[in-house]
């Protein structure tokens, strides 16, 4: 397992070896810069990725993943938050170079004040990578009005013998559950708290307990 | 007795007008059944009374036990003693059953409650409502059958204990058997002392808690109040008499809000 946080996530190009996995666990909680992610999974190789970020400033993180040997297997979760006048872009892409590989990529946002936050992404299965499957799914919650929360999950498909699908959502949390919840005694702050819990938390699972507690404290002392 | 006291209230809902001077008291410990013809709004009293956005109050004053209910915010009408149980109650992704009922109890306490005090609370509602304690792990009410909805809703008003519980189709969607578990804990909570306003279409479960007072409202008001020999009147011979008897003409639902009784529904669709 590789663990980076904060200053030491930087440009990285890993390989991940035949029949080997690689855990790629990331946190930032500083301020932000760019940065570029390439990485080379090997046949029947895993690339298990996720990436829990509350960092601040204008930024491009890019993830690229190329799925090169028979098997491969991708899999990519990023939970974050855009706030005050933040902009960043998230973008995760999956090549899939050989047949039977798979990659799941799932990003999931939170933009609160005048900040910007977009996901982009672009999983592409070439010609004759019979049997491969990709997945990107992407969805952030816009909190405030000056907020703005962008998604563009793209498909490139040049294959039949492929099972794809991508999702995008973007939207403000709901009217009715908010009611619902403060119907129970339970004020806006607190309802909208558990709200966007519910929806980052599940990054946690990733990490050690040490960093788990920080990211938790990040998600819970934000709101 | 403290009352509910609702007077000459008017309920707009996206620009038109449902209720049209509703005038009500609910008693502290009573137990009042709210009947009526479909669309005719008696959902919108209680979303109304409980705050929803979507129900505008243009006019009148509803007061509990004194207080001005309308000046206040959700969650302060929750903390003042105020309990919707809803028809279809909000499928929250995401919000772990458990933590939700913890943040509701301890918003109406000074201080939170320590771990051990809530889980021995927690545990005794989820058997008393028959509901197994494995799902209060679970998102609130995300993939609970309509029956489990309807459980998990009285366990609330169980765990939140307020002074009027206002209750929407409780029974709809609830098999023989839920019924039963349903109205049994209506009726332990009616021994508490607290006041119940419940909208139903069935004699069934009216026969089951055995309402001190009925209301019948009628085209956006209350045409009809009495005791529970009304709810017979109406099992057996519909509305009809209220116009030969009363003379008020009970306006055809348009089929625009033909599902009235389900506006709930439709402002959670949307």
């Amino acid at each position: 397992m590789l663990t980076l946080v904060d200053e030491q996530i930087r440009d990285l190009e890993l390989e991940v070896n035949p029949g080997e996995t690689l855990e790629l666990r990331l946190a930032s909680f500083a301020a932000t810069k760019n940065v570029k992610i390439h990485v080379k999974v090997q046949n029947n190789g895993i690339f298990d990725g996720a990436f829990a970020d509350f960092s601040k400033g204008e930024s491009k993180f890019e993830l690229i993943v190329e799925l090169l040997g028979e098997g491969a297997k991708a899999s990519w979760h990023y939970a974050g938050v855009s706030d005050g006048k933040s902009n960043k872009t998230i973008e995760a892409s999956a090549q899939h170079l050989s047949p039977h590989t798979s990659a799941q990529i799932s990003q999931y946002g939170i933009t609160t004040g005048e900040s910007r936050l977009t996901f982009v992404g672009t999983s592409h299965i070439h010609e004759k990578m019979v049997r491969s499957e990709t997945s990107q799914k992407e969805k952030i919650i816009v909190f405030d009005k000056g907020s703005v929360g962008q998604c563009s999950p793209i498909l490139k498909i040049d294959e039949n013998d492929v099972v794809a699908s991508h999702s995008a959502i973007v939207g403000k949390l709901s009217d009715e559950h908010i009611f619902y919840m403060r119907s129970r005694g339970i004020d806006l702050d607190s309802a909208k708290r558990l709200l966007t819990l519910g929806y980052l938390k599940p990054v946690i699972a990733y990490f050690d307990e040490e960093l788990g507690e920080r990211i938790l404290a990040h998600i819970e002392g934000g709101f | 007795m403290a009352k509910l006291h609702i007077e000459n209230l008017h309920v707009s809902v996206a620009g038109k007008e449902i209720l049209k001077g509703v005038d009500l008291d609910v008693t502290e410990g009573k137990t009042m059944a709210l009947l009526g013809p479909n669309g005719h709004g008696k959902s919108t009293l209680l979303f109304a009374l409980m705050g929803h956005p979507n129900y505008t109050v243009t006019e009148g004053k509803v007061l509990l036990d004194g207080v001005d209910l309308l000046s206040l915010s959700v969650d302060e009408r929750s903390k003042l003693g105020l309990f919707l149980a809803m028809q279809y109650p909000a499928e929250i992704p995401g919000v772990n059953s458990a933590d939700f009922l913890k943040a509701a109890m301890n918003s109406h306490r000074e201080k939170p409650m320590s771990l051990f005090q809530f889980y021995s609370k927690m545990q005794t509602a989820y058997k008393e409502m028959g509901i197994p304690f494995e799902m209060s792990t679970r998102n609130l009410n995300e993939g609970f059958s309509g029956g489990e909805k309807k459980r998990n809703e009285i366990l609330q008003l169980k765990l939140l204990e307020p002074r009027f519980a206002l209750l929407d189709e409780i029974d709809s969607g609830l098999d023989v058997d839920a019924i039963q578990v349903v109205s049994s804990a209506i009726r332990e909570e009616q021994k508490k002392g607290r006041g119940f306003l419940v909208v139903s279409h069935y004699a069934r479960l009216y026969d089951l808690i055995s309402p001190d007072e009925v209301a019948v409202m009628i085209n956006g008001r209350i045409a009809v109040t009495g005791g529970p020999e009304l709810i017979q009147k109406i099992d057996t011979q519909g509305y009809e008499w209220i116009k030969t008897e009363l003379g008020i003409p009970v306006e055809k639902e348009e089929a625009k809000v033909s599902i009235g009784v389900c506006a709930a529904k439709e402002t959670l669709v949307k």
